[in-house]
């Protein structure tokens, strides 16, 4: 049941009269049992897979409350185990069934062959990832001693199941979601009108400038030798933000929908297109996952790490920079393991790796620089800090858009060598209406496409660091009421419902 | 239970703010700009037929064939349109059903080609081709969002064609305000020769400064051929007259081999009738309105050629040159 469907604004409707109703501990319940509907209409199995998860969890989980008990690092060890083996064999099954058949079927394994049902039969659960980054971290926090463990199944189950964001997060700390799960939300007006305005931009986002890019996006990138450099270049360029208003869509619409029950979740982006550098970048995209990896991942490693490396010094390099040049790297690459089994997916993450490793290492000697860090107020410096840091997220964007790692470097390759020159030396009409021919939609969609694109920029710039909603609650009452039609007009209108795509981050 | 001030409140916003669009659904449903929901008679049909038609072409002409669905099935851009359905229907002694519209590309017609056929049992498709059309990068799309409205009938109230059909049908009809949508947005006051210039620049860079082979369309033909064949559907391709200045463009471009193996291509899948040859009829400019569009003569010769029985053995003239189908 997708966000932008009418089956969901049905259900929405009917779920939020009946979760206002009652003013006791019923309301716990009929969220659990929304939370079931909207998950259990998609796949009945999958859903009792993570009522299953949910369950092990709280039970395993419970155990560390017991301070008597011994083998807590052995349960901690088996929980960890059980859920990353679950995700691997959903996420990658396709994968290595690709690559072990063939010696599956043609020698003397086929025996075994019989113990691997054919890829089609498994289908990855939706939000499995969201749910196991989220299982994993209330895990090791209850291993830090950074949270107590959950007592009361009803509230444990709230929080994992919370269908706001089981398919594509945030992913929510425990410490910080799960208490909510133990209050009795009331009807907020102003909650629930945010949440609507909310809902509102996210579907904006959606199907106004996601879905109608996407057909651009898919035409080009799905027909690798067709197309020139610089139709790459427009895909790729429109690929950014097609990514960057579905998933920040899908992130408005959940956070609008949680807070219509009353409930707070994480902001995911913070315009991420106005970032200066590949690190202020990572603090803007995908927030929750980003610090998921440094809180989870990034961490651990690095201390792992200097744990071993008592040196100040290696090779003249400070050890503290190839430490975090090591685990930065590892974060990244195991970043793009999780978006995708092909390799392009592993080259964009060692892409990001690699790249904060660089500036890491080179930060002391940018700074002493005179010419290339002059005063930080510069606006041209600043503009061309943007730049390179928005070229080169785009360049990183191919690798993950493209259907295979060959695919990647051909597009890379088309766009380097494309000669950009007009044919007969000057733009005409035609020459222009012939480009224009080839993006699978029309002028006037294209167009659209353009100026939604700087719409969205446009907000972006000027609600500076506040929400949507607050940005729209301080206009006069006029020009509110003007936000709400022209953004319900975009939508209805502007809207590409006639090839409505699925949210990209789902897969994931 | 939750404030009921609040929730009045909130209900009431809500019904304020969508008010508006409730009415103009209860208008469109009155009006019905494209006849889709076959519900009005408030609209003359000629003034829906001449905004509604122009607007979303596909929407209109898919609608008009779910109206009165035919066997016989005739696919191509603004140049099939201008070949005279009476005229066909009278030497082929069929009954056709003209499903082509402005600015069609291949990837649109082989679209309308299968809404087509999952509606009626065809036996007679004629695709009005050109070289132009056989082309990767000519591959705009507006005939999946005019199926759609026919599968979900709420995407006919959002489609903006129909917003701006219902705008102009209210205009002429209540205020008798007429507006030509075919006028172009620049003035021309340019002379015969140097309109026929610029409009031949213009097309001749349209068409043939970016090509790039059509894998996939080959592949969808052939699709086509293959359910052709199972269905014993007679398919055939016309070639349809430019003038011969435009063809010039195509040999500048080293086009040429390109189009040969177009038509060679096409021959897999039907027979072939080419009209894009030089002869009286494509070198005289006083026969087309525009190096694309020809006029009446062209197009009467045209039907009277692949539609009547008694000259389809003619091969070979200097009209036009008949490949049967491989």
């Amino acid at each position: 049941m997708p966000f932008n469907s009418l089956s969901f604004l049905v259900f929405i409707v009917v779920f939020l009269i009946l979760y206002y109703i009652p003013r006791n501990k019923w309301q716990l319940s009929i969220l659990l049992i929304g939370s079931c509907i909207f998950y259990g209409v998609l796949n009945f199995g999958y859903f009792l897979l993570l009522s299953a998860l949910t369950f092990f969890v709280f039970y395993f989980g419970k155990i560390f409350s017991i301070p008597s008990f011994k083998r807590k690092h052995f349960i901690f060890s088996f929980i960890i185990i059980v859920l990353v083996i679950i995700y691997l064999f959903f996420k990658y099954y396709h994968f290595i069934y690709n690559h072990l058949s063939p010696i599956l079927f043609q020698s003397s394994f086929s025996y075994f062959s019989y113990w691997f049902p054919i890829p089609s039969a498994i289908i990855y659960p939706l939000g499995l990832s969201f749910f196991v980054f989220s299982a994993l971290s209330y895990i090791i926090d209850l291993k830090r001693g950074v949270i107590p463990p959950e007592k009361d199944f009803m509230v444990f189950a709230n929080y994992f199941l919370f269908f706001p964001k089981i398919s594509q997060g945030p992913i929510e700390r425990a410490g910080r979601l799960l208490p909510s799960f133990r209050e009795v939300h009331q009807f907020d007006y102003f909650q629930v009108a945010n949440g609507l305005k909310l809902i509102a931009w996210g579907l904006f986002k959606k199907v106004v400038i996601a879905d109608r890019i996407a057909v651009i996006v898919n035409t080009i990138y799905n027909n690798p030798d067709s197309y020139n450099g610089l139709y790459f270049m427009v895909a790729t360029l429109f690929f950014a933000f097609q990514i960057y208003a579905d998933f920040s869509g899908y992130t408005d619409m959940a956070i609008g929908i949680a807070k219509m029950l009353g409930y707070e979740l994480t902001q995911n982006f913070n315009k991420p297109y106005f970032s200066k550098s590949i690190r202020e970048f990572w603090t803007r995209w995908h927030i929750s996952f980003s610090t998921w990896l440094r809180d989870y991942l990034f961490l651990p490693v690095a201390f792992k790490l200097s744990d071993g490396w008592k040196k100040d010094k290696i090779f003249g390099i400070q050890t503290e920079k190839i430490i975090y040049a090591l685990a930065i790297t590892f974060t990244f690459f195991i970043c793009g393991i999780w978006h995708g089994e092909g390799l392009n997916f592993v080259v964009w993450g060692l892409l990001f790796g690699v790249a904060l490793s660089l500036s890491r290492l080179f930060k002391k000697s940018l700074r002493k620089n005179k010419i290339l860090r002059p005063k930080r107020s510069n606006k041209i410096i600043k503009f061309f800090q943007w730049f390179l840091t928005f070229s080169f997220v785009c360049f990183a964007w191919i690798f993950f858009r493209s259907n295979t790692i060959q695919e990647a470097f051909l597009i890379i390759k088309k766009i380097i060598q494309t000669p950009y020159t007009l044919p007969q030396g000057q733009l005409s009409l035609g020459y222009v209406l012939s480009i224009f021919r080839g993006f699978g939609v029309t002028q006037h969609e294209f167009i659209i496409a353009i100026l939604s694109i700087t719409f969205l920029l446009f907000v972006d710039y000027f609600r500076k660091n506040r929400e949507i909603t607050a940005t729209i609650n301080n206009l006069p009452a006029f020009f509110r009421w003007i936000v709400y039609y022209f953004i319900l007009i975009m939508i209805l209108f502007f809207g590409a419902f006639n090839s409505t795509q699925d949210f990209i981050y789902a897969k994931f | 239970m939750p404030n009921f001030k609040f929730v009045f409140r909130l209900v009431l916003r809500i019904f304020f703010l969508s008010l508006p669009f409730f009415i103009y659904a209860i208008l469109i449903y009155i009006t019905d700009p494209f006849n889709i929901l076959r519900t009005s008679s408030t609209i003359d049909e000629n003034i829906k037929l001449q905004y509604a038609a122009k607007l979303n072409e596909p929407l209109w002409t898919i609608n008009q064939f779910n109206i009165k669905p035919k066997s016989s099935v005739l696919f191509g851009d603004s140049r099939m349109i201008l070949t005279n359905l009476n005229n066909i229907n009278t030497i082929s002694g069929k009954n056709y059903s003209n499903m082509a519209f402005g600015g069609a590309n291949l990837n649109e017609i082989i679209k309308t080609f299968w809404y087509v056929s999952s509606k009626v049992r065809l036996s007679d498709v004629y695709f009005g081709l050109n070289f132009d059309f056989y082309n990767q990068l000519n591959n705009r799309d507006r005939v999946t969002g005019a199926i759609a409205v026919f599968k979900n009938k709420l995407l006919y109230f959002t489609n903006l064609n129909v917003l701006e059909a219902f705008y102009y049908c209210i205009r002429d009809q209540f205020f008798e305000m007429k507006v030509d949508l075919e006028r172009p947005f620049i003035n021309f006051s340019l002379s015969k020769d140097a309109y026929w210039k610029w409009k031949l620049n213009q097309i001749g860079s349209k068409f043939y400064d970016s090509y790039v082979y059509p894998h996939q369309y080959y592949d969808e033909l052939r699709k086509i051929r293959i359910y052709c064949l199972k269905h014993h559907i007679h398919l055939t391709f016309i070639i349809l007259p430019v003038h011969q200045d435009l063809q010039k463009f195509l040999i500048n471009k080293n086009l040429t081999g390109a189009e040969y193996r177009f038509i060679n291509d096409i021959r897999h899948f039907g027979d072939v009738y080419d009209f894009n040859v030089s002869n009286y009829l494509t070198t005289n400019r006083d026969n087309f309105v525009d190096p694309i569009h020809g006029k009446k003569i062209i197009y009467d010769t045209l039907v009277k050629i692949v539609f009547s029985k008694g000259l389809k053995n003619i091969y070979i003239t200097n009209i036009y040159k008949f490949y049967p189908s491989y």
